[in-house]
C-alpha cells in the first residue's frame, strides 16, 4: 500500500514536471523572483555565518577570565597588590597583569585599542604576524616596540616607515617602533590593535605606578572557570569578572541582532513575493481549466489534482532555492558579500579588511526554508484547491 | 447492467437560473448492449450521459450501475467507481495538448500508482489493437483526426472498463472516420463491453451494430426509434 | 530576541500555521453546520470538496509543527551560546517560564494533528464519512492549542534576555534531591526503569493482540482502545524521562550532562534523530491502532479500520523494539566494556 502510494506520487510528480514545462513562461517569472528573494536571504545568512565563524575561531584566544575594577559603575584601575588577593586560588594556572585601553587619534579620527602585556617581548618569536622587524638593543632608548594591526598601519601611513608617535595625556609624544604587524586573517579583532609592553602602555596613558586595567587569568580546568570567577569576585571587592564564554556570547548576540534586523527588512520582499505567488497560482486559464476537467473526467480525484499543484510548487521551490543559494554562495565567496557587508560590519572608521568564506550550515537551510519556501507553499494551497474544483462534467 | 429509475437532474435548484435537465428518466441497459440516445440539442443527452458515465449523481431517483447504487455516492467514491467501471469518449476527444499519444492514453493510470513499464505495456496493447503504435511519441497536435479519435478510445479503454460511454463521437468526423468508429464499437461489443452512445448522427443511430436507439426530447425519453 | 534570525524563522512557521488553521476552522465550521451525506445538493458536493481542503491544511500544519518543534530545539541550542549560564538547549528553554510549555504544547498539537489525519484517512475510506463530526470537533480543539503555542512562543522569544542567568541541564536534570530544580528524582532510577519496562511490555502485548483481529466480529470494548492510547502517551512521557536521565549521560560520557536535546548534535553522531524518529513513530503508530479500533464499528469502516490496525499495530511494535534497543545500547556497552 505504501509502495503504491509512493508510485502514485512519483507518477503525479512526473505529470507535474510536464505541466511546469508546458506552462514554462508563466512559471519562469515566479522562479526568477523567488530565486532573487532566496538569494537575498541566503546572502545575508551566509555573510552572518561567515563572520560568526571567523569571530569564533579568533575568540578561542580570549583569556579564560578577565578581571576589571569598577567604581561608581565605571571602570577603574586595578593595582598589582590586587593580584596577591587571588594568585593562590586553587585552579589558577597563570595570572598576568594587563593594560587595555583605547586611544583616540585626533589626527585621523581613529580609535586604537592598546594592549600592554607583561610578557610582551619583541625579541621572542611571535606567531601570527605578517611582518617582523628586529629592534636592536641600541635603538631601544626612547622608543617602545609595538605590534600593530593593518588599519593602524594604513591610518598612520606606516608603509615604508617603522616608527610612529602618539600623544600622552600631557601632550608629550610617546614613540613606538613597529616590530610586527598582524596578519589580515585576524583583522576582525586585530585591525585596530596596538600591542606593546605593559610599561609602555602605562606610559602612553599616563597611568600611575603599579596601576593596571585588567588581570588576565588562565584556569587549568575549563569546567572550573565559573567557580573560580565567582571566587575572584568575592576576593576583590567591586571587581567585574568576565569569563571567556561571556565574551563569546556577547559577540554572538551582537551579530545575531544585526542579522535578525536585516532579515526583518527582507521580510517585506518575501511578503511581496507571496502575494505574487498567490496571484499567479489563482489565475487559471481556459486551457488549464479544461485540463483539470479532463483529469477529473478520466478518474483523477480532487486530491490527485491538488497533488499536481503541490509538486509544481515544490519543484519551483527547489529550483529557486538551488539557484538563489548558489548565486548567494558565489556572491559571498567571489564578491565578498558586497551587498550586505556594510550592514553587518559596523560603523568604525577602521573597517577591517576581511575575506569572507561562506559556510554551509543545516541551521541556515532550515531558516531560509521557513522564511521563504514555507510561506510560498502555504500561499499556493488555497489556489491549488480551487483549481482542483473544476467539475468533470464541465467538459461534456 | 445499467438501471435508471425516475431520475431527475436539476441545475441551480431554487435559483433564478434553475434548469430541470432530466425529467423522470427510467431506462435499463443490458450487459453487452449497444444503445444509442438520439435527440436534438438541449434535449438532455449530455446530462443523461454524464449520469451514466458517473460524472455526477442525479438530484433524485435511483441510478444503479452493475449492481452499485450511485445516487447518493459521495463524489470521491463516484470517481473511484468511474475509474474502474466507465470509459468515457468525449465529443471533442478532450486530449491534453502538449502531451504525447502514449501520455494521453496512460493518463487515467497515473493516480493508481501503476509503474511505468506496466502502464506502457497496457498502452502498447491498445495502441496495437487500434493501429496507432507508430504515433505513440507524437504530440497530439501533430496527428490526424482519426488518430485523435483512436487515442481517445484507447484512453477510455485503458482501465478495461465494462461500460463505454460516448458523447457525440462522430460530430467532428467525416463519413469514413465515422464508419471506422462504428467498426471499433463492433469490436468492443465483441469483447463483451456495454456501450452507450449519444448521437444525432443517423450513421450511428441507424448502424446495424446498435441494438436500441432511444429518443430524447426536452429532458424526457420518448421511446425507441423504429 | 525577537529580531534574531532563529526567532524570525520560528515566528514565520507559527504565522503560517495560524493562517492555515484559521482557513481550516472556517471550513470545519461550514461542514459541521451543513453536512448531510444523504443529500446530493450542490452545497453537499461543495462541502465534500472542502473536506479535501481541510485535510491538506491539517497535513500541512502537522508538517510545519514537526519542523518548528525541531527548529525550537535547534534555536534553543543556538540561544544557549548567547544566554549567560545556559550550557545547552535545556538551559535556553528554561531561561524563562515559557520555553518548556511552548515545546510541550507544540508536541501535544502535533499528536492531535496526527490523530486528526488518521481519523481523516479512515473517514474518507467509507462512503458514509462516519467520522466527519468527530474530526471537525477535534479541529476546534486543536485550534486553541495552536493559538496557545504561538502565544507561548512569542512570549518565550520576547522574554529572552542575553544577560539572564539560567540553569544548565546538568543542574536541572541532576539526580540530587535537594537542589530545587529536580523534576525527575521522584523515584529511584531503577524503579523508573522497571516501571518503564513493564509499560513497554504491556504495550507490546496489547499492540500484538490488537493487530491480530481480522474483522469486526471480534469486538473489542472501547475502553481497551482508550487504555491503549493512554498507555502509549504514558510510554512517550516515560521515554523522554528515560532518555534524559538514563541514556543521555552514557552517550555524552558525562554523568551530569543530562540533556535530551544535545543528542541531535553532530558530536554525538546525530543519534537523537533516529532515536526520536523511532520513538515518535512507535507512539503515533500505537495511537493509530487505538483510533482504528475505536472507529471499526462505524458504518463502512470495518474493513479499512481492520487493515489499518494490522499495519499500524505491527509497525508500533517494530519501532518500539528498535527504539528500546537504541535506549539501552550505550548503557549496556558501558556496563560490559567499561566505557568507550
Amino acid at each position: 500500500m505504501a509502495f503504491s502510494n509512493l508510485n502514485r506520487h512519483r507518477n503525479i510528480l512526473d505529470y507535474a514536471l510536464g505541466s511546469l514545462w508546458r506552462n514554462r513562461f508563466k512559471n519562469t517569472g515566479v522562479f526568477l523572483v523567488f530565486s532573487v528573494v532566496i538569494f537575498m536571504i541566503a546572502s545575508f545568512r551566509l555573510v552572518t555565518s561567515s563572520l560568526d565563524n571567523a569571530a569564533e575561531q579568533l575568540l578561542t584566544a580570549v583569556p579564560d577570565i578577565t578581571v576589571q575594577k569598577m567604581t561608581a559603575g565605571r571602570q577603574d584601575v586595578l593595582r598589582y597588590q590586587d593580584m596577591a588577593e587571588i594568585e593562590e586560588l586553587f585552579g589558577i594556572r597563570d595570572l598576568k597583569p594587563r593594560i587595555w585601553g583605547y586611544y583616540f587619534d585626533e589626527l585621523n579620527g581613529a580609535n586604537y585599542t592598546v594592549i600592554g602585556d607583561l610578557s610582551f617581548d619583541d625579541r621572542q618569536q611571535m606567531p601570527g604576524l605578517s611582518i617582523v622587524y628586529r629592534l636592536d638593543d641600541g635603538s631601544r632608548q626612547g622608543v617602545s616596540p609595538a605590534v600593530i594591526g593593518q588599519s593602524v598601519i594604513n591610518s598612520k601611513n606606516l608603509t615604508g616607515r617603522h616608527t610612529f608617535s602618539l600623544f600622552r595625556p600631557d601632550l608629550s609624544l610617546k614613540s613606538f617602533y613597529v616590530t610586527g604587524a598582524f596578519t589580515e586573517s585576524t583583522s576582525l579583532v586585530t585591525s585596530d590593535l596596538i600591542v606593546t609592553g605593559i610599561e609602555a602602555a602605562a606610559d602612553l596613558f599616563g597611568m600611575g605606578d603599579g596601576e593596571l586595567t585588567d588581570l588576565v587569568v588562565s584556569v587549568g580546568n575549563p569546567t572550573e572557570i565559573d567557580t573560580i570567577a565567582k571566587k575572584i569576585s568575592e576576593r576583590i571587592p567591586g571587581s567585574r569578572v568576565i569569563t571567556k564564554k561571556q565574551i563569546q556570547k556577547t559577540y554572538r548576540a551582537a551579530f545575531g541582532w544585526r542579522s535578525g534586523l536585516g532579515l526583518v527588512c527582507l521580510l517585506g520582499s518575501v511578503g511581496a513575493f507571496i502575494i505574487l505567488a498567490w496571484d499567479k497560482a489563482s489565475g487559471l486559464s481556459e486551457e488549464q481549466r479544461r485540463e483539470v476537467g479532463i483529469l477529473k473526467a478520466v478518474g483523477w480525484q480532487t486530491a490527485d489534482v491538488m497533488s499536481v499543484r503541490f509538486w509544481e510548487s515544490v519543484v519551483i521551490s527547489i529550483l529557486s532555492f538551488t539557484a538563489g543559494y548558489t548565486v548567494a554562495w558565489a556572491h559571498v565567496l567571489w564578491f565578498d558579500g558586497f551587498l550586505f557587508r556594510p550592514i553587518l560590519l559596523g560603523w568604525s572608521v577602521l573597517r577591517p579588511p576581511l575575506t569572507l568564506f561562506p559556510i554551509f550550515r543545516l541551521a541556515d537551510l532550515m531558516l531560509i526554508f521557513s522564511i521563504s519556501i514555507l510561506p510560498y507553499l502555504a500561499a499556493t494551497v488555497m489556489p491549488a484547491w480551487r483549481s482542483a474544483l473544476v467539475r468533470p462534467d464541465s467538459i461534456v | 447492467m445499467i438501471t435508471l429509475d425516475s431520475v431527475d437532474k436539476w441545475y441551480n435548484r431554487a435559483a433564478a437560473n434553475e434548469v430541470h435537465a432530466l425529467k423522470d428518466i427510467s431506462l435499463q441497459v443490458w450487459d453487452n448492449e449497444v444503445v444509442c440516445i438520439q435527440g436534438p440539442s438541449g434535449s438532455g443527452k449530455s446530462t443523461l450521459l454524464s449520469i451514466l458515465g458517473c460524472l455526477f449523481v442525479p438530484t433524485s431517483g435511483q441510478a444503479i450501475i452493475n449492481g452499485k447504487p450511485l445516487s447518493r455516492l459521495p463524489d470521491r467514491f463516484l470517481t473511484l467507481y468511474r475509474r474502474e467501471a466507465i470509459g468515457f469518449i468525449f465529443q471533442r476527444f478532450h486530449l491534453v495538448s502538449g502531451l504525447s499519444v502514449m501520455a494521453n492514453i496512460t493518463l487515467p493510470l497515473l493516480p493508481l500508482g501503476m509503474s511505468v513499464p506496466e502502464r506502457q505495456q497496457r498502452a502498447e496493447r491498445l495502441m496495437q489493437k487500434l493501429s496507432i503504435t507508430h504515433r505513440k511519441h507524437f504530440d497530439i497536435s501533430n496527428i490526424s483526426g482519426g488518430e485523435l479519435q483512436r487515442t481517445a478510445i484507447a484512453r477510455a479503454l485503458i482501465n478495461d472498463p465494462p461500460i463505454i460511454v460516448a458523447d457525440e463521437p462522430t460530430a467532428h468526423l467525416d463519413e469514413q472516420l465515422s464508419n471506422e468508429f462504428m467498426s471499433i464499437v463492433g469490436d468492443l461489443k465483441a469483447d463483451g463491453k456495454t456501450i452507450v452512445i449519444a448521437s444525432h448522427d443517423p450513421l450511428v443511430s441507424d448502424h446495424q451494430i446498435v441494438d436500441r436507439c432511444l429518443l430524447m426530447r426536452d429532458g424526457r425519453l420518448e421511446g425507441v426509434k423504429e | 530576541m525577537l529580531t534574531d534570525a532563529w526567532s524570525i524563522g520560528l515566528l514565520s512557521c507559527t504565522t503560517v500555521t495560524l493562517f492555515l488553521s484559521i482557513v481550516g476552522l472556517k471550513t470545519g465550521w461550514r461542514i459541521l453546520r451543513s453536512w448531510d451525506i444523504g443529500s446530493g445538493s450542490e452545497l453537499q458536493i461543495r462541502l465534500e470538496e472542502e473536506v479535501y481542503l481541510s485535510a491538506v491544511l491539517v497535513e500541512f500544519g502537522f508538517a510545519i509543527q514537526l519542523l518548528s518543534a525541531l527548529m525550537l530545539v535547534l534555536a534553543a541550542d543556538y540561544f544557549s551560546n548567547i544566554l549567560v549560564g545556559a550550557m545547552c538547549a535545556t538551559g535556553a528553554l528554561t531561561a524563562n517560564s515559557y520555553g518548556v510549555p511552548a515545546l510541550i504544547v507544540k508536541l501535544i498539537s502535533l499528536f492531535l494533528s496526527a490523530a486528526w489525519i488518521v481519523c481523516h484517512k479512515l473517514d474518507i475510506s467509507s462512503e458514509y464519512y462516519p467520522l466527519v463530526k468527530v474530526k471537525y470537533l477535534l479541529l476546534f480543539f486543536i485550534f486553541p492549542l495552536l493559538i496557545l503555542d504561538s502565544t507561548l512562543l512569542v512570549l518565550y522569544l520576547y522574554n529572552l534576555e542575553p544577560d539572564i542567568i539560567t540553569s544548565c541541564c546538568g543542574v536541572l536534570f541532576s539526580s540530587e534531591i535537594n537542589d530545587g530544580y529536580n523534576l525527575f528524582a521522584i523515584m529511584p532510577s531503577s524503579g523508573l526503569l522497571a516501571l518503564y519496562g513493564a509499560v513497554a511490555m504491556v504495550l507490546a502485548a496489547l499492540s500484538f493482540k490488537l493487530s491480530q483481529y481480522q474483522n469486526d466480529t471480534d469486538a473489542v470494548p472501547a475502553y481497551i482502545s482508550w487504555i491503549s492510547i493512554g498507555l502509549w502517551l504514558i510510554f512517550y512521557f516515560f521515554s523522554l524521562v528515560v532518555i534524559t536521565i538514563f541514556t543521555s549521560p552514557y552517550i555524552y560520557a558525562m554523568p551530569h550532562h543530562r540533556c535530551p536535546f544535545d543528542l541531535l548534535k553532530s558530536p554525538y553522531l546525530l543519534i537523537g534523530y533516529p532515536l526520536y524518529f523511532f520513538l515518535h513513530g512507535a507512539v503515533l503508530a500505537g495511537i493509530t491502532t487505538g483510533i482504528a479500533m475505536l472507529s471499526g464499528c462505524r458504518s463502512g469502516l470495518a474493513l479499512p479500520a481492520a487493515r489499518l490496525r494490522l499495519w499500524s499495530g505491527r509497525l508500533s511494535i517494530i519501532f518500539m523494539a528498535v527504539f528500546l534497543l537504541m535506549v539501552i545500547y550505550h548503557p549496556l556497552i558501558y556496563q560490559f566494556r567499561g566505557g568507550e
